[in-house]
């Protein structure tokens, strides 16, 4: 392996790649400015880590400096926040409006930042705040609550996470939209049991914000944005089981990350099969360590306490990460690792683990809340561990997608032995629905069966 | 629901000989007497009704028999006294209101709704067929359509419409209300037949729910869909019919035709009226959940509306729009939340599995005590209450939680989680100033749970115009109506007899 300080600064980028992607978000800047004023929308389809906040920004600082008026939003808190962060981070000059609901304050070094406010949405309105950023939610109800008033430019991150129902009101708020989102991330979702009550329809609720769009104005120009920043090299054929149809690559070389780990010392023998898997990560990028098989609760004891241990042992291990920003090592901390989830009680008991083993600061949550986060090194508990049956929830492509693609250096996955079996034979029936062509359940399957393909040459038995 | 629950009630059911209530409460209001309506269709026609069977449940079923449903002559004069009642039954009721007050504001509501009660989920989706097929009816010949069973249609779409709200009371389909009060050994696709829910819960003296279930299930008919047996009968009954009155549709003349095939059908109900009748009968002792009357209150209210419109002479779209739609979508998730937390609040056997899946903690309280903490602006006065849990307990600090007593107020977030004895001592705080009412006292027995009945923030009705991304630019052109018009003579009514089948045995 080439040490990452003897490669030229040059030579740690795919220029093609690069340059395929900067083409294609110029030109969706040229049509926004082309079209702005008038009812269109312009669509930017992406892969887990494309940079969509970078991209996001960057084209909210051109949009102000032609002197339009934005609303930018997102669907949850933590986005929107993170959304704040960046925008000044590209446009310090930019004055930002973050209009919030109550207890949706930004975090204090956020809000710290010179030219943020946090008005209230009748002072947006009254002081006609060039750019405000606010919550789909909030946005919508600004603008019905309170005449939040109009704009120029509706710009919505993470667009593919956005409901058909949220996007109603905030789509009122100008007449113009750009809509950027990953296309392989879950889809919106209901609590409500038959929540295919409206499937197929053009008044489905639960539709994506871009798939009403796309299905009113079938003209629309989607632009797949062809390129990764946040994956590897060695991620990326195991990325690309989520995204079929959308060619995209790397933008790092091969090699240019790396994350090291100091051997195990005398008396690890009890921790082989840990180390054995940090090893397996740190070389490959992926681990899949499996436990026997075992009837199990949603919230496995045994798998938490895997996690656990792996997540203790990379510490351990002093792990250090190079990577195409950073030439020497750098020791890992624990807010560089996630440990992603399928159920708030396997969070629940993840994080009193962890927090007793004085992790506190690694995240744990759900697939749904990870979206749209990076980590350099990521756990995930498999979907399908020690499940007995497969059903649509733990199938969902979405999930899996999520929990596999949110690292920059490693991802190790647990499950157990025996869950691969789960995708032998026949795949289940599922209901068909005019009108509506997607199918999560099969579509998951597809997926799954890729994943665990892709993992088998990873696969420690703990 | 927890997996583990249902496996250990699996167990006890099986071990005890009979089903075990789920709940100790009822959470559905069930009128005295509810209106029964039970339906058997064709086995060829899923869109028709074959026959109507309706009436007070605590009496006897008045019966509608088409003869042969697929002629629209002999269906429309054998629904018209079954539109004709119902509608007359739900104006009546509709119209008689109560005045409400609402903080400074007075409405007017029914001070009752008719409530529907069928055996089962498959027969609320029949009605609503039949509600979609009867409400958009046109002229036929310049003939306008009995404006009854138009009406009829109306409501019956909105009462079947109305069965997706979690925890309404308006049209009650009994398989889920035993299913949802009783644990069995029925797996759910068997909780689908209504006796052999029913031969579980009370099974023949010595016989055990199993055998009583599979002796229900092999002699039971329960309707709409017919077996195989009923409809061989049926065909030979109708073939007779059609064969006696040989086209005509002249009700003098069909009359004292239709008797073997209204005999056939009143069998055919007779016993699935009784059955309904003791099921709810069985459910009525149990005693009801205080939040039933709330919930029964805004099914009056959705009642009082709908008459309202129906009476006022308004339509109902076949489809939604997307307004509609997700302000619906909206509703039905904030209602199922509160249904939820509602039952497990009232009711301690609808708590267990959340306290299994982690969602809920037990214990007794050791201590309550006060502190001052930071607020936003000033330093403020806090309750801290330590909890002793039986059984250890995992918990993440920050994690807020309800107390059952006061689920409609402030949570209590964790603060720490510490062994003690055999199980755990949980700290809480209070995220709300203490008051006497909001403080349990020291030695009670309690429960915390994620689930809180505080109702959501009023949400703001969606514009009425959609945005430009919902509707496309060029609106689509209209659909073609359900039953067309024709300014012509309608053409010769169409018989069973005189379409071949190209199936039938030989």
């Amino acid at each position: 392996m080439t040490a990452i300080g003897t490669i030229a600064a040059e030579a740690r980028f795919d220029h093609a790649v690069m340059a395929a992607a900067a083409a294609v978000e110029e030109t969706m800047r040229a049509d926004l400015m082309r079209l702005a004023g008038r009812e269109v929308a312009v669509v930017a389809a992406a892969p887990a880590g494309a940079g969509k906040s970078h991209f996001v920004s960057a084209t909210v600082g051109r949009l102000r400096a032609e002197g339009l008026r934005v609303a930018l939003v997102a669907p949850t808190n933590e986005q929107v926040h993170s959304l704040v962060g960046r925008v000044k981070q590209l446009n310090p000059d930019l004055p930002v409006a973050f209009v919030h609901a109550q207890g949706r304050e930004l975090p204090a070094p956020t809000a710290a930042l010179p030219g943020v406010t946090q008005p209230a949405a009748a002072d947006a309105r009254d002081r006609r705040a060039p750019l405000v950023v606010a919550t789909v939610d909030k946005l919508a109800d600004a603008y019905l609550r309170d005449g939040l008033g109009t704009f120029d430019i509706l710009v919505i991150d993470e667009a593919y996470q956005a409901d058909a129902a949220r996007y109603y009101v905030a789509a009122n708020v100008a007449p113009t939209h750009l809509l950027v989102g990953d296309t392989g991330q879950l889809d919106p979702f209901s609590t409500i049991d038959d929540d295919t009550y409206w499937r197929g329809g053009a008044e489905d609720p639960l539709q994506t914000a871009v798939g009403v769009l796309l299905r009113n104005h079938p003209s629309t120009p989607v632009h797949r944005i062809p390129i990764t920043w946040r994956l590897a090299p060695n991620a990326v054929p195991l990325a690309r089981c989520f995204y079929p149809g959308h060619a995209f690559g790397a933008a790092v070389r091969p090699g240019v990350r790396e994350l090291r780990l100091t051997r195990p010392g005398p008396g690890s023998r009890p921790l082989a099969a840990v180390d054995r898997a940090l090893d397996e990560a740190a070389r490959h990028g992926w681990a899949h360590v499996t436990l026997p098989d075992s009837p199990v609760l949603t919230a496995d004891p045994a798998t938490a306490a895997l996690i656990r241990d792996l997540v203790l042992r990379l510490f351990a291990r002093n792990a250090r990460a190079t990577c195409e920003n950073r030439e020497t090592p750098a020791a890992l901390r624990p807010a560089d690792v996630a440990v992603g989830v399928s159920h708030n009680d396997q969070k629940d008991l993840l994080r009193a683990l962890l927090d007793d083993a004085g992790l506190a600061r690694v995240t744990v949550d759900t697939a749904n809340r990870l979206q749209g986060l990076t980590f350099e090194v990521v756990v995930a508990w498999h979907p399908l561990a020690g499940s007995p049956a497969t059903d649509a929830f733990h199938l969902d492509p979405g999930r899996l997608c999520v929990l596999l693609t949110r690292h920059r250096q490693a991802c190790i996955v647990v499950g157990r032995d025996t869950d691969r079996r789960l995708l032998e034979g026949i795949p289940p029936a599922t209901p068909g629905f005019l009108g509506w062509d997607p199918d999560p359940v099969l579509d998951g399957w597809d997926a799954h069966e890729g994943v665990f393909t892709l993992l088998e040459p990873h696969v420690i038995q703990a | 629901m927890s997996t583990a629950l249902d496996a250990m009630l699996v167990g006890r059911v099986y071990e005890n000989g009979s089903a075990l209530r789920r709940t100790t409460l009822r959470h559905v209001h069930l009128a005295d007497p509810p209106l029964g309506i039970a339906m058997w269709r064709l086995g060829g026609e899923r869109f028709r009704a074959a026959a109507v069977a309706w009436g007070p449940l605590d009496g006897p079923f008045r019966l509608a028999v088409a003869g042969e449903p697929r002629n629209r002559d002999l269906y429309f004069a054998a629904l018209a006294p079954f539109a004709a009642d119902l509608s007359a039954r739900i104006r009546r009721t509709g119209s008689l209101k109560t005045a409400r007050q609402r903080g400074r504001t007075t409405d007017l509501v029914p001070a009752d709704a008719i409530q529907i009660v069928v055996p089962n989920r498959t027969t609320v989706a029949a009605l609503g067929l039949l509600g979609r097929y009867l409400a958009y009816l046109s002229d036929r010949g310049g003939v306008a359509p009995d404006p009854a069973l138009v009406e009829a249609g109306k409501h019956l779409r909105f009462y079947t419409r109305h069965a997706r709200v979690p925890g309404q009371s308006l049209i009650v389909p009994l398989d889920r209300l035993v299913a949802d009060h009783w644990a069995t050994l029925l797996s759910p696709f068997e909780q689908a037949n209504l006796a052999a829910l029913d031969a579980q819960i009370e099974p023949p003296a010595g016989t055990h729910a199993f055998e009583a279930a599979v002796a229900a299930e092999a002699i039971a008919r329960i309707g709409p869909e017919p077996t195989e047996d009923i409809d061989r009968l049926t065909d030979t009954l109708l073939a007779d019919f059609n064969a006696a009155r040989n086209g005509d549709t002249d009700p003098a003349v069909v009359e004292p035709l239709i008797g073997p095939l209204r005999d056939h059908y009143w069998r055919l109900v007779e016993p699935v009226w009784q059955l309904m009748g003791r099921v709810v009968a069985r459910e009525q002792q149990l005693p009801t959940a205080p939040s039933v009357l709330r919930r029964f209150e805004a099914d009056r209210e959705a009642f009082g509306r709908h008459v309202d419109w129906v009476t006022g002479g308004g339509r109902y779209r076949t489809t939604d729009t997307p307004r509609q739609a997700a302000m619906t979508l909206r509703r039905l998730e904030d209602t199922l939340a509160r249904y939820e937390a509602e039952r497990a609040v009232e009711d301690p056997a609808c708590m267990i599995p959340h306290l299994l899946d982690g969602d809920a903690v037990r214990g007794v309280i050791a201590s309550v005590g006060e502190h001052r903490v930071r607020g936003r602006v000033n330093m403020v006065r806090r309750a801290l209450i330590a909890l002793d849990t039986d059984e250890p307990v995992v918990l993440p600090a920050g994690k807020k939680m309800w107390w059952t007593a006061t689920a409609g107020d402030h949570p209590w977030e964790v603060q720490a989680v510490h062994p003690q004895g055999s199980g755990s001592r949980i700290t809480f705080m209070l995220c709300a100033a203490p008051t006497p009412a909001r403080l349990p006292s020291a030695g009670d027995r309690i429960t915390l749970s994620t689930l809180h009945t505080r109702p959501d923030a009023y949400r703001l009705p969606l514009p009425q115009d959609p945005p430009w991304t919902h509707r496309p630019p060029v609106p689509p052109p209209p659909p073609d109506p359900i039953d067309a018009g024709d300014p012509e003579p309608p053409p010769a009514a169409v018989d069973g007899t005189a379409v071949p089948d190209p199936g039938r045995y030989a």
